[in-house]
Formats: structure tokens, C-alpha cells, sequence
């Protein structure tokens, strides 16, 4: 039988105590009187065969401890004394139990909220059935080295998904938004389209109804919908008879077929409100250069990745032979679906992970202290019970079993502040996170707090235990009268040394962070973040004709909100920078040779309308902004910025040259700054700006965003912008509408947070060492306070008494500051390259901070001192 | 767990091999099994109740035997042992190296 089970198995007889004890006394008294009638029936009188047969069986007291020797119940039974021991030892030192248990409740309550958060988004982030078997596949341009994974094609998606025999089940996804129409009004919800074999490729079961049906993905089909679980509840009051109803998406009635439990979620979204079959316009059904599609698939049944990439490379070249024009230079790769949704934060994660997991260990060296500090006090009740004929295992158990009651309560400390702490942490986290069963204190997460105050347990309570009960008996009776001895000294200046350095550790990652936050924040955006408005603006698709959609709904909007008293200028763009990077595409300068088809160049592109960059602050360097009607020009007028210029015209003219797009020749009619269009960590990318009013852009501009700049306070802008986009397009949401100061500091929410994180850790950890040094000095003055006492009498000043135990706190602080700075840069380094853009070794960052944990530490070395400076010479000599 | 010390171990497990064989026809009570063995040694052995118990208890928690209360043939409950699968592979694996055991020592006695 396995240990663990055998175990449980005690255990639960442990519980079941009286039915057992109950049936052993039956079982043995049964024997006893079989034996008795069997004496009588051979001829022996009934008092005479009692007495024989007690006298044979032997002591019934004896046979039933062997039993229960067999059982495992002894164990059980010194382990219930040994519990109910300690817990009588530690209320009579509630002082001691009250810093022991605010030590562990903080060490161990970090560590359980960190691992709630672990435990929710990296161990199980995906609500999908058995998720280790999906893969992810992309399209690749293997000159562009092995980090670039691009989207895929709908043609080439149909491809894969039909040649494909190692990954089975393929399916494509593309996320986006779409407008909800209804009595309530307009809402924007996000949505994702899928094909139709989706749900049975993930496994996913919907609460309600049916998912979709082979072929509801089709042109031509009934346009159906399953609704997220939390659209059903917030618009259709959880309504059952939700099904089979027409609801308004986007201008287009859709049968709702069923509905998917909130437990759903999507890499890379907060909440999908409804799933729709893919619909794709014409020309992105056979575009086979239009990449946009995700594809998830499951692999087959023993199918490793490595054959699954073998085979879609096999694929990729078929079709790179088929279709030259199009898949030249492009292969594919599939990545397990685990990885590609939790890469971004799981560095990070783990970073925390390691902090947290120092806390504790100072926060254990902390309680050791304290358990060394009191065993020297139970010293004679040690030495004593040993005499007494314990053996020294037993002691040590009985020791351990005290460290586990106080684990065990420090780790009840602990999920409180967990609880309450995960309530904080998740209202600061951002929609980034993947977190499908969402965050919270489960089973695992009581389990995990479990193991970790067993292990805490063992850490801070095996030394003092071993430490108190060594030697023989002899030597530590002569012991007991003179306290406490040097090894066990040494032993509590180590660990004060250790805690010194590991908090300095923390401090310096911290510190570090703290320092690049900074950096980031004065990054230059490239636009200007204050007085400028934006809001989302979703336009149905085929509610305008293309070639309508400016002049009747974009134009009188813009010119309306360039007449709101207060507004400066007014623009749209089809995506703000700082957001992503997502409309990669590729050009060619028209009449430069033509570039290797493996390497050609690429550009973000953008759809802006005149007086966006006016709005955003960008300038324009050489040439003009776009003007009205420049979308109509036989010029094909285009914007680009200044990467682009100096990626292929050093020399500068690069007004009224031309690129090659799709084909098609377009006019470069000015130069614009340079954006951070990924985030402030990225660098600026080319870009490519085409004109708002050119009618074969109106499908880029269905989730367009408007910038408004102007002299007033851009809160009070929002009002009038509400009001004109409602009069304009009452069944058209406006959302998201926010200044760019706020979507700047969305953009670097999650890093804010880890930052404010990390930064309570260290400061968790500098409290427990400054209290832990405190701690030790307070115990070295309680210790010499005769000898302190003595050299005040033969006259040294208070001053001296301080000077003396100052220095003696500082040679550890000194040792622990050096020890912490070369744990700060190993730890840097470590870290450094998890996080990325963090200068590892910033001497500013290092020296002052070791500098102001030097000065914590010597204030808490301090305090004690001058207490110990106001020892009464007389009274202190008396004491001992 | 407590280890019994090493003199003992032939014994029981001596025990144990015959507790197993006796519980091979059928489930009995302890004192049933004491009796038997008895019996069946022709008053050789005589099994000690301090021993039998804890070795009725330890090879039910080894997974060898298992355990049920029922009323006994004088009308009053006792608990009964019967062997299980494992036990029966158990009984068979210790009756060969009891054999073997058993015909080595044979041969050292009558080589000497």
C-alpha cells in the first residue's frame, strides 16, 4: 500500500477512535469467552476456567497496545499529546506566538496570494479540454529569424486544416468587437468569429443550446450566434428562451443557438460576450497574402510537436511551390497553446514567485531567532525531560510538532492577509491576464498553504530543535545555570547576516524596477499625452457603403467636433499608438530593384483622416497632412514617418516619391514624427498613413478611434463628444472614450503593478530583518546586562555601552550589506534577462539602497542599545 | 511504526504463513484460528493470543486479509477473517519459501 494512503487510512481510524477501541475490546472478550466455555464443556468448574483461561490469555491491556502499535495509533496518540503540549506551551508566551505569528502570517500569506495568481493563470489558464494537447499554429518567414510568428491566411488555413494529419481538429479564430443593437440601446461587446468545427476542437461545451453546426460557417448560411454567459445574464436576464431568438449584431439579425458558461475565456481577452461563425468578405475568403486568422488545433493521439512541426513544414513547402506569388520565403510552426498565451507574464510571475519565497525565508529566520532566544530559556525543561529518559528523537518531534502548531496558525494568518491582499491585487490587475477559473483561495491554493507551512515548519524549527537538545545530558545540566552558549550565538548572528543580505536582494530588485518604470514613463511617446480626448467610434460593417461612409457619416462628425468651443483640432485614426502592432504589411519603393521576396520590407499601416496628427502632436517634418478628397486623388496620397524615410531615403526627398502596396502606386505627400505605436518599451516602427476618405479603406475604419485636442480639460470634452457622435450615429456606441494620459498608463498597468508588488515585498522584507536585528540585540543586552551593568559602575559612559553594542549590530549589518550586494547582482542578473530593458548592475540603485537598509539596521540596533545605555549599574549586577 | 526486534521476525512470519493457510478454506473468528492451528499441529503449537492479534491486525492493514462482523456458531458476533486476492497470492508465495526453507534445513541436518 502507498504511504500516503496507509495515512489517510490511520488517520480516519484516528477519528473513528471509540468505534475501533469499541470493536477490539469486542474481538479480545470474544476470544476470552470461547476459551472459558471451552474449559467448561472439558469438565472445569465456571470460577476455575475464568481463572485459567484470564491466566493463559495474558494482559488484555498489553495485546490491544500491540494492536494498536500495528494500527499506527500510537503514533497518532504521541502526536494528538505532543500537539496539545504545545499548544499549552505557546499560550503561556503570547508575546513570542504574536511577532512569530505576524512573521509567517506575512511570509506565508505573500506566498499563498502569488501562488493563487500562479496557480490560476499559468497552471490552468485555459478552461479547454485537456489544453497540454493544443498547439497554436502560425505562419513564419524563417529569414526573419525564429521569433516571428505571424497570423494566417484563410486559404492557407483551409490547407493546412485539410492536409494536416498529425495536428487534428483545426480551427481558425479571428477577435474582434461587434455592435449589439437592441431595446437597451447600442453596446460595443467583444466577440470572436470562429469556424464551425471551434467547439469541438477545444472541447468546449456550451451551457445552453448547441455550439455551431459543420458548414454554419459557410457564405450564404443563417447567421447564428452563442452568447458569452455574461451578456446573457447582464442583457437577456439569464432568460432559457434566449434561444432561438433574432438579436441585432452588427445590422444583421442573428438566431441566438446557444450559450457559453463564463468559465470560457480567450487567450487574450477579458471576457468574450459572444462567439460568431466566421463571415469573411470575398476577398479575404482567397486572399492568400491576407494573413488574420489564428488557428488552434489538437494533436493526435501520440503525436509529439516536434512530428507536428514536421508536417506542417512539409505543407508549407507544398504550398510555397503552388502558390509562389504569395507563400514565397513562408513556412509554419506550431507552439503549444500553453506557451503562447501565458510567455508575456509568466517572467514576471515568476520573479514575484522568487520574491515572495525570500520573504519567507526571512521571515523563517525571523521566528528561528525568536525559537533560539526562547529555547535558551527552556533550557532546564529540556534537560530536564531528557534526564528524565526522553530520547532526543522524541524531543526534537516534540519541538517539530511546536513549530508545526505555530506554522499551521501563521499559515491561517496567512490566507487571511492572502484574502484580503487577492482582493486588492485582482481589482489592480488588468485585462492581460489569462486567468479562466479566475483568481481566487481554492482547494489547490489550501493545499499548496498547507505543504508550505509544513516545509516553513521544518526550516525555521529543525536548527533551534536540534541546536537545544545537543550534548549530553551532564554538560547542558552544568549549561542550564550559565544560558546560552557560543555556537548558538554564532548561529543567531547568521542568521540575522542572512536576513540582512536577502532583504537587500529584494530591496535592489525592487529598486531596479522601480528605476526602468521610471525610464519608461519618460519615454518619449512620440505624441503629445496631455489635452488630447479619444474615443472608439464602432461603425456596423455594410451599414455605409464604402464610398459614403465619409462623406455622410465621418466628415460632418470631425467637422462637428472641430466646432465644440474649446477644441483645437479633431482627427480619427483606425488604431491609437502605444496600443500594438498589428497591421503589418508589406510595400515596395517604386523603381528600386525589386527586394528578395523573403525580406521585403514592411511598415505599419494606418488609416488617418487631416488634423489627426495635429490632435496627437506629431509633426509633420517635410510636405502636408492630408487634406479632404486626398482619398479620391489619382495620386493615391500617403503619409509616412520618419523610420520609413530613413530606412530608404537617407538622403531626404522623400515628398513625392512613391511605394508599391498591394499593387498599387501611392504618393508620399509628407513625412510625419515618429510614434511608439507597440508601447513605450518599443521601439518607433515605419509607418504607413493612408487617407481616411479613400472608399477602399472604409473596412479599416469599423473600430476607429477619434482624438479631439483642445485648450479645455479633456474630461470636460468627452460631454460634447458624446453628444455629436449620438446625434450623428445614435445606433453607432462611442467607447473607451479616455485621455491619452490614461491610455498611456494602461498600456503600463501590469507593470505598474508588478512594480508596486515587488516594491511592498522588499519593504515586507526589510521590516521582518529590521525587526529580526532588533530582536537579536534586544536578547544580546538581556544577556549582558550584568557585564553591561559592571562597566558602568567602573565608569564607562552610556555612550560607550551604545558605542559597543552599535558595533557589534554593524559588523553584521556590514557583513549582511556586502553578502546582499553580491546576491543583488547574481539575482540581477537572473532577473534582468527575464524582464528585459532593466540595467542590471545601476550602482545609484545598489549603493543607495544598501545604504538606507544599512541605516534601517542600525536604527534597529540602536534602539535597543540606548535601552540597554539606561541600565541601572547596581540593579543590573544584583540581577543574576 | 514500531519494529519488532530481529529474533522474533521468524517467528512471525512463521505465524503469519500459518494464519493465511487456516484462513484458506474459509473465514473464521481469531479464537477459531488459535484453535485450529492447534488442532491441526497435534497440540504442537500453541499460538500465543499477545501474537495472534497484532498479526491478524497487521496483515488485514498489509492488505492480506479482510475483516467483517458476523454472528459466530454460539449466536454472538465476532469478527471474521477471510483471506482476499492479494492474501491468496500471499499464502501461495510463502508456502514455497517456507518449502524451501523448510527442505535446506532438512538437508543440512541429514548431510551432517
Amino acid at each position: 500500500m502507498l504511504a500516503p494512503a496507509r495515512w489517510l487510512k490511520t488517520l480516519l481510524r484516528g477519528a473513528r477512535r471509540a468505534r475501533f477501541e469499541q470493536e477490539l475490546d469486542q474481538e479480545l472478550r470474544f476470544h476470552l469467552d470461547m476459551e472459558i466455555e471451552s474449559l467448561i464443556a472439558r469438565g472445569h468448574p465456571p470460577d476455575e476456567a475464568r481463572r485459567l483461561a484470564e491466566r493463559a490469555f495474558g494482559g488484555v491491556e498489553r495485546h490491544k497496545d500491540s494492536v494498536r502499535d500495528v494500527r499506527g495509533l500510537t503514533v497518532l496518540d504521541d502526536l494528538g499529546r505532543d500537539v496539545r503540549f504545545a499548544v499549552r506551551t505557546l499560550r503561556r508566551s503570547p508575546g513570542f506566538v504574536a511577532v512569530a505569528l505576524l512573521c509567517l502570517g506575512l511570509g506565508i500569506g505573500a506566498n499563498a496570494a502569488v501562488f493563487s495568481v500562479i496557480d490560476a493563470v499559468l497552471l490552468r489558464p485555459l478552461p479547454y479540454a485537456s489544453p497540454d494537447r493544443l498547439v497554436r499554429a502560425f505562419e513564419t518567414l524563417p529569414a526573419r529569424g525564429p521569433g516571428w510568428r505571424g497570423a494566417v491566411s484563410f486559404p492557407n488555413y483551409e490547407d493546412f486544416a485539410q492536409q494536416l494529419t498529425s495536428i487534428r481538429d483545426l480551427t481558425a479564430f479571428s477577435a474582434g468587437s461587434s455592435n449589439l443593437v437592441g431595446a437597451e440601446g447600442a453596446e460595443r461587446i467583444p466577440t470572436i468569429s470562429v469556424s464551425a468545427n471551434f467547439f469541438t476542437a477545444l472541447g468546449v461545451r456550451p451551457l445552453l443550446g448547441r455550439g455551431f453546426a459543420s458548414g454554419e460557417d459557410r457564405p450564404g448560411m443563417n447567421r447564428v450566434v452563442v452568447l458569452g454567459e455574461s451578456l446573457w445574464r447582464r442583457r437577456f436576464g439569464a432568460d432559457p428562451a434566449v434561444l432561438g431568438r433574432s438579436i441585432t449584431i452588427d445590422g444583421q439579425p442573428h438566431e441566438v443557438i446557444g450559450v457559453v458558461s463564463s468559465v470560457f475565456t480567450f487567450p487574450g481577452r477579458k471576457s468574450v460576450d459572444a462567439i460568431l461563425p466566421l463571415d469573411l468578405r470575398p476577398e479575404l475568403r482567397t486572399g492568400r497574402g491576407t494573413h488574420f486568422l489564428g488557428a488552434i488545433g489538437r494533436l493526435g493521439p501520440g503525436v509529439t510537436l516536434e512530428r507536428a512541426n514536421a508536417d506542417l513544414r512539409t505543407i508549407a513547402r507544398r504550398l510555397e511551390l503552388e502558390h509562389p506569388e504569395a507563400q514565397t520565403g513562408r513556412s509554419a510552426e506550431a507552439r503549444p497553446i500553453l506557451d503562447t498565451v501565458v510567455s508575456d507574464v509568466r517572467p514576471i510571475l515568476l520573479v514575484l514567485l522568487g520574491a515572495v519565497a525570500l520573504v519567507l525565508l526571512i521571515a523563517c529566520a525571523n521566528v528561528a531567532n525568536l525559537l533560539l532566544a526562547r529555547s535558551a530559556g527552556r533550557q532546564p525543561e529540556v534537560t530536564l525531560r531528557h534526564a528524565l529518559g526522553a530520547s532526543r528523537a522524541r524531543l526534537v518531534g516534540q519541538l517539530l510538532v511546536e513549530s508545526a502548531v505555530l506554522a499551521l496558525a501563521g499559515a491561517a494568518v496567512g490566507l487571511l492577509l492572502a484574502w484580503v491582499g487577492l482582493k486588492a491585487l485582482t481589482a489592480g490587475l488588468s485585462a492581460g491576464l489569462p486567468a479562466a477559473g479566475g483568481i481566487g483561495l481554492d482547494g489547490n491554493v489550501l493545499l499548496f498553504t498547507l505543504g508550505l507551512s509544513m516545509l516553513t515548519a521544518l526550516i525555521f524549527g529543525l536548527t533551534p530543535a536540534l541546536q537545544s537538545t545537543r550534548g549530553n545530558v551532564h554538560a547542558r545540566l552544568a549549561e542550564a545555570e550559565h544560558g546560552t552558549r557560543g555556537n548558538q550565538h554564532r548561529l543567531r548572528s547568521a542568521l540575522v547576516v542572512g536576513e540582512v543580505a536577502l532583504s537587500l536582494v529584494l530591496l535592489v530588485g525592487a529598486g531596479l524596477l522601480v528605476r526602468s518604470f521610471h525610464t519608461l514613463l519618460r519615454t518619449d511617446p512620440g505624441i503629445r499625452t496631455e489635452g488630447v480626448l479619444t474615443g472608439h467610434l464602432a461603425i456596423p460593417q455594410g451599414k455605409f457603403k464604402n464610398a459614403e461612409l465619409s462623406p455622410r457619416l465621418l466628415r460632418p462628425m470631425l467637422e462637428a467636433l472641430r466646432a465644440i468651443p474649446g477644441v483645437e483640432s479633431a482627427g480619427l485614426i483606425s488604431m491609437l499608438p502605444i496600443q500594438q502592432a498589428w497591421t503589418n504589411g508589406e510595400y515596395a519603393v517604386d523603381g528600386a530593384p525589386p527586394p528578395d521576396p523573403r525580406l521585403a520590407p514592411a511598415a505599419e499601416m494606418r488609416i488617418t483622416s487631416p488634423g489627426t496628427f495635429a490632435s496627437l502632436g506629431v509633426p509633420v517634418l517635410e510636405g502636408r497632412d492630408f487634406l479632404e478628397g486626398d482619398g479620391l486623388s489619382k495620386e493615391r496620397p500617403i503619409l509616412v514617418n520618419r523610420a520609413l524615410v530613413r530606412r530608404h531615403f537617407p538622403e531626404g526627398n522623400a515628398v513625392g516619391r512613391r511605394l508599391v502596396i498591394e499593387g498599387n502606386r501611392h504618393t508620399i505627400v509628407g513625412v510625419v514624427g515618429d510614434v511608439r505605436q507597440a508601447g513605450l518599451d518599443q521601439p518607433p516602427l515605419a509607418e504607413i498613413d493612408f487617407p481616411y476618405d479613400d472608399p477602399e479603406n472604409a473596412s479599416w475604419l469599423n473600430d476607429a478611434t477619434l482624438v479631439l485636442h483642445g485648450r479645455a480639460d479633456p474630461p470636460a470634452l468627452a460631454g460634447p463628444l458624446r453628444d455629436i457622435t449620438r446625434s450623428l450615429a445614435s445606433d453607432q456606441p462611442l467607447y473607451d472614450v479616455q485621455t491619452m494620459e490614461e491610455v498611456i498608463s494602461r498600456s503600463v498597468a501590469n507593470r505598474k503593478l508588478s512594480l508596486v508588488l515587488l516594491s511592498v515585498f522588499a519593504f515586507m522584507a526589510m521590516v521582518l530583518s529590521a525587526s529580526g536585528l532588533a530582536g537579536v540585540i534586544s536578547y544580546l543586552v538581556a544577556q549582558r546586562t550584568r557585564e553591561i551593568g559592571i562597566r558602568m559602575a567602573l565608569g564607562s559612559e552610556p555612550g560607550d555601552v551604545i558605542r559597543l553594542l552599535v558595533r557589534q549590530g554593524g559588523r553584521l549589518v556590514a557583513i549582511g550589506l556586502v553578502l546582499g550586494v553580491l546576491g543583488a547582482l547574481l539575482a540581477g542578473k537572473l532577473v534582468g534577462s527575464a524582464l528585459g530593458g532593466i540595467q542590471v548592475a545601476d550602482p545609484v540603485v545598489v549603493a543607495g539602497l544598501a545604504g538606507f537598509l544599512g541605516a534601517v539596521a542600525l536604527l534597529a540596533t540602536y534602539l535597543p542599545a540606548r535601552r540597554a545605555a539606561r541600565i541601572d549599574p547596581l540593579l543590573a549586577i544584583r540581577a543574576e | 511504526m514500531g519494529r519488532p526486534p530481529a529474533r522474533q521476525e521468524l517467528l512471525q512470519g512463521t505465524l503469519d504463513l500459518l494464519v493465511l493457510k487456516t484462513l484458506n478454506p474459509g473465514p473464521l473468528h481469531g479464537w477459531g484460528i488459535s484453535q485450529r492451528i492447534q488442532q491441526r499441529s497435534r497440540d504442537v503449537l500453541e499460538v500465543n493470543q499477545g501474537s495472534l492479534y497484532p498479526a491478524l491486525h497487521r496483515l488485514e492493514e498489509q492488505g492480506f486479509l479482510l475483516s467483517e462482523w458476523r454472528p459466530s456458531e454460539n449466536g454472538r458476533r465476532a469478527r471474521y477473517y477471510r483471506l482476499s486476492a492479494l492474501g491468496r497470492r500471499q499464502l501461495e508465495a510463502e508456502t514455497r519459501s517456507w518449502e524451501t526453507f523448510s527442505a535446506a534445513v532438512r538437508w543440512v541436518l541429514e548431510s551432517a
